[in-house]
């Protein structure tokens, strides 16, 4: 009988360890962002382009190498992130609601603590873009932009170190279509 | 065909040793002609009848335990000995069922296919980011150019930006 008990015992001790496996992941820094909310907003009957990117995808990007000096570039930085999320689509409903949506984020992510590194809004667009500190770096950067009159929104979200100038630059060098009908954007 | 003394040997003592049975006709023709092997016969006789008429003594208690504890009583565990040994399994099953769980495992390696996706989808985020402080810089310079520079170039007030940048 103490045997059963002792084992009982164990089992109990042994349950929280099981449950906690089962549990979702927690974020993986203090500079993810939650897109659940902007994922709640896009039309799904229009293009959603969703990005979730961690762990093993990140670490394989990091170790791309390419032919070009720039590629290695961009893997280095890939191999300083811990978490790429991203919410691109056209909201549904008015997009008042979707602006709001976008100034309520960015009011709340600076009253948690976070730093604006810019805010532009004009009569059509509103650009955002925030940065988490911690221990004197950057940890977290979120881009919220939202263009009322075709209603595009994005949402991007970067967890781990990172290197805004070099961010920058990379990304510039970047030929990604569509980037051209960023609001604001040259 | 008469039997060997060695043969006759074998079987005197089988019958011996299974006194109740019939002793086999060979052996009596075998004992009547070699005198050898009746004198063998009967100095076995002779010995087992004189063990047989021995008395019998019981062996002591003490002395039974102490055969048992060191033969049979080697073998056995006790109590205290089984909980320590089911303890120790549990305790072993636990750990190595929680080092199991809380071990990260490698992660599945993505294919080619889910890597060359990825990339595409990091770098249009990237490329939005970067279009975002593209843009900052650009509000930045506007702001400045606005509210400072265009005014003084005319002779007039500093203007009111119409796009903030922090």
């Amino acid at each position: 009988m103490n045997l059963l008990r002792g084992a009982a015992l164990a089992m109990i001790v042994a349950g929280p360890v099981v449950v906690t496996e089962g549990r979702a992941a927690p974020p993986v820094s203090s500079g993810y962002v939650d897109a659940s909310m902007f994922r709640a907003l896009v039309d799904e009957s229009q293009e959603i382009v969703e990005v979730n990117l961690e762990g093993a995808v990140l670490e394989a990007l990091a170790k791309q190498k390419g032919e070009d000096p720039e590629d290695e570039q961009t893997s280095d930085l890939f191999g300083k992130l811990k978490a790429i999320h991203a919410v691109i689509g056209t909201v549904k409903g008015p997009a008042s609601a979707a602006a709001a949506l976008v100034r309520q984020t960015d009011q709340k992510l600076y009253d948690a603590g976070w730093q604006r590194v810019t805010r532009i809004k004009s009569e059509t667009a509103l650009i955002s873009v925030l940065t988490h500190t911690a221990g004197g770096r950057i940890d977290g950067l979120v881009t919220l932009i939202f263009d009322s009159e075709d209603k595009e929104l994005v949402f991007a979200n970067l967890a781990g170190e990172i290197d805004i100038t070099r961010l920058g630059e990379i990304g510039d060098r970047l030929k990604v279509p569509g980037l051209d009908q960023v609001p604001g954007a040259r | 065909m008469s039997l060997t003394c060695e043969s006759a040997r074998e079987r005197i003592h089988a019958a011996l040793d299974a006194p109740d049975d019939d002793r086999p006709g060979d052996v009596s023709a075998h004992l009547a002609s070699c005198a050898a092997c009746r004198e063998l016969l009967d100095d076995l006789e002779t010995v087992g009848g004189a063990l047989r008429a021995l008395p019998r003594v019981p062996l002591p208690p003490a002395t039974l335990d102490a055969v048992w504890r060191e033969t049979v009583g080697r073998r056995r565990w006790s109590p205290g000995l089984v909980r320590a040994a089911a303890a120790a399994v549990i305790v072993t099953a636990l750990c190595t069922t929680t080092i199991w769980l809380v071990t990260p495992r490698g992660p599945q390696q993505p294919t080619a296919a889910e890597i060359a996706r990825a990339s595409a989808e990091a770098k249009m985020v990237l490329g939005y980011t970067a279009r975002a402080l593209a843009a900052a810089r650009t509000a930045a310079a506007d702001t400045v150019l606005a509210s400072k520079v265009s005014p003084a170039v005319r002779g007039e007030p500093a203007a009111r930006p119409t796009r903030r940048t922090r």
